[in-house]
């Protein structure tokens, strides 16, 4: 027998979740900017200025 | 302008479907890759079941890397060449490789606390990645606070090609403290130290990962498009 | 060459000037400086650590912190008057243009740093005489590195939003090596140690100078010209 293997499959589990939950969601996160920023350019083809509704300019996402 | 503008966003309209086929692709190449490493690899004697999530973490690594490079190339080549795609290249990347390092920088004290026993230790390469995210959020911050696309383009990419040069004395300075991280085991001069069914894992795992790299830029290389569409479309009305 | 180093003593004497004849930005980070070690000496626990073990990490940070607040300082004055227009538009090289900015910031940052080593050592009781020399090359080492990479970041800074986040965001991963290397260097003075001990760090504080300084030089025209 070799030395004694450590149990530590909890830490294994975390880890297998945790990364494709942090790319799945920036992926997906992504995804809903694009989908956004399609939607307001096919507004304006109809030659009205569309707003969002709160009325706040883009900050952070996007630049 | 209606006409050029159109095109330019069904362009990006297309890009974007490709970016998103890509990522698709990569996340189902992620999904055998599970399947590869808890099924078909063995488990490590020593370290246990734990030592898998090297499988994750050092492509995730590895795409990190190559992300943060190729923003300090392009960051150089823009001052040189102005040329906008090169920017919205240099910001892509720098977005996707945060995210990589989100799941290095997840994964690795995960991996770390059965293993060494803490969850952070203030080692050369940890510290080294650490100051990596710190540096590319702020130049994610600075992006976002300038308004001007021409003047936001030449400022990060002073950040990016100053970035670049920090990186060696980042690493020369908390290297001169003991270090703790394991040495490369696939990319040293000498023969790779793994055994086969260990490599192999972890090489179709860094593939995907930068299968995953490709698709994710092209996405948000995409949205930058469609982000100028937009705005232009927002000028000309 | 020599006009280029007359022109740049020109724009850091105009700085000088103008920061002298106020007063109040050099003072605020005087004070804040001096705040910062006073808060330091409670931060820490008397009967666990002697304050001579701490001393060099509490002089950097105190250093570090300062010399951010006078950076912060140094544009936003030129945008509040506008200077830096008028500055561009005078037919300056750029390389000196930078040459001048940094060294007006590393006299202010350097005036801050002097005064605050002797409250230093009067509030943390470390006998400085010895190593007083060296001190003062380290302190000059380090400070040439971060001020330069300061100096362009800071003329970037107050052309965005929240001007006064960006800059230690984008600075501090700039500043850890030079830190890094003169924490070493100033525990290695105030003990004794012989220079040998010393030598690597210099010469990475020397080489982070030559680069960064060279590099900031050659971007800054990137930064200022539209």
């Amino acid at each position: 027998m070799p030395p004694e293997t450590p149990h530590n499959v909890g830490y294994l589990v975390a880890a297998y979740v945790v990364a494709p939950v942090i790319l799945a969601g920036y992926l997906t996160a992504l995804w809903g900017r694009v989908r956004r920023a399609e939607g307001r350019t096919e507004g304006r083809k109809d030659g009205r200025t569309e707003r969002r509704k709160d009325g706040r300019v883009d900050g952070l996402e996007g630049r | 302008m209606t006409g050029s503008g159109s095109a330019a966003s069904s362009a990006a309209r297309a890009l974007a479907r490709r970016g998103l086929r890509i990522s698709l692709a990569a996340l189902l190449g992620l999904a055998g890759v599970y399947v590869l490493a808890l099924r078909f690899t063995p488990v490590e004697l020593r370290q246990g079941p734990a030592q898998k999530i090297f499988y994750l973490h050092v492509p995730a690594a590895w795409s990190a890397l190559i992300a943060f490079s190729l923003v300090g190339v392009t960051s150089a080549l823009y001052l040189w060449l102005h040329d906008p795609r090169l920017d919205r290249f240099a910001a892509s990347s720098a977005e996707v490789g945060v995210a990589f390092s989100a799941v290095m920088l997840t994964t690795g004290p995960i991996w770390a606390k059965p293993i060494w026993g803490t969850w952070w230790t203030w080692d050369a390469r940890l510290t080294l990645t650490l100051f990596l995210f710190f540096l590319f959020i702020g130049y994610l911050a600075l992006r976002a606070s300038v308004h001007d696309p021409e003047e936001r383009a030449r400022f990060s990419a002073v950040v990016g090609i100053l970035g670049m040069l920090l990186v060696p004395f980042i690493h020369l300075s908390v290297y001169l403290f003991r270090t703790l991280h394991p040495q490369p085991v696939v990319l040293k001069p000498s023969a790779p130290s793994l055994p086969p069914e260990m490599l192999r894992t972890l090489l179709l795992s860094t593939a995907v990962f930068t299968l995953l790299y490709v698709g994710l830029v092209t996405l948000r290389y995409a949205l930058a498009l469609a982000e100028e569409a937009r705005d232009e479309a927002a000028d000309a009305a | 060459m020599a006009e280029s180093l007359r022109l740049a003593l020109a724009v850091a004497g105009k700085d000088i000037r103008a920061e002298l004849r106020s007063r109040t930005a050099l003072l605020s980070a005087v004070v804040f400086a001096a705040l910062v070690l006073v808060v330091f000496n409670f931060a820490r626990d008397p009967t666990a650590l002697a304050a001579t073990d701490l001393a060099p990490s509490v002089l950097w940070v105190t250093f570090a912190l300062a010399a951010m607040v006078a950076l912060n300082r140094a544009f936003t004055i030129e945008r509040e008057h506008g200077a830096l227009d008028g500055l561009l538009l005078a037919p300056l090289p750029r390389g000196a243009l930078f040459a001048g900015k940094l060294l007006a910031n590393l006299a202010f940052v350097g005036t801050v740093e002097a005064v605050t080593l002797p409250l230093f050592v009067l509030f943390f009781n470390v006998d400085l005489w010895r190593a007083l020399p060296g001190l003062i090359g380290v302190t000059a080492l380090a400070t040439i590195g971060f001020v330069s990479v300061g100096t362009i970041f800071s003329a970037m800074a107050v052309r965005t939003r929240f001007a006064e986040l960006m800059l230690p965001v984008l600075l501090l991963p700039f500043m850890v090596p030079p830190l890094i290397g003169a924490v070493q260097v100033t525990s290695r003075l105030l003990a004794g140690r012989p220079l040998s001990e010393m030598l690597g760090w210099l010469r990475l504080l020397a080489l982070y100078d030559v680069v960064f300084v060279t590099l900031c030089t050659m971007t800054f025209s990137a930064v200022v010209d539209e």
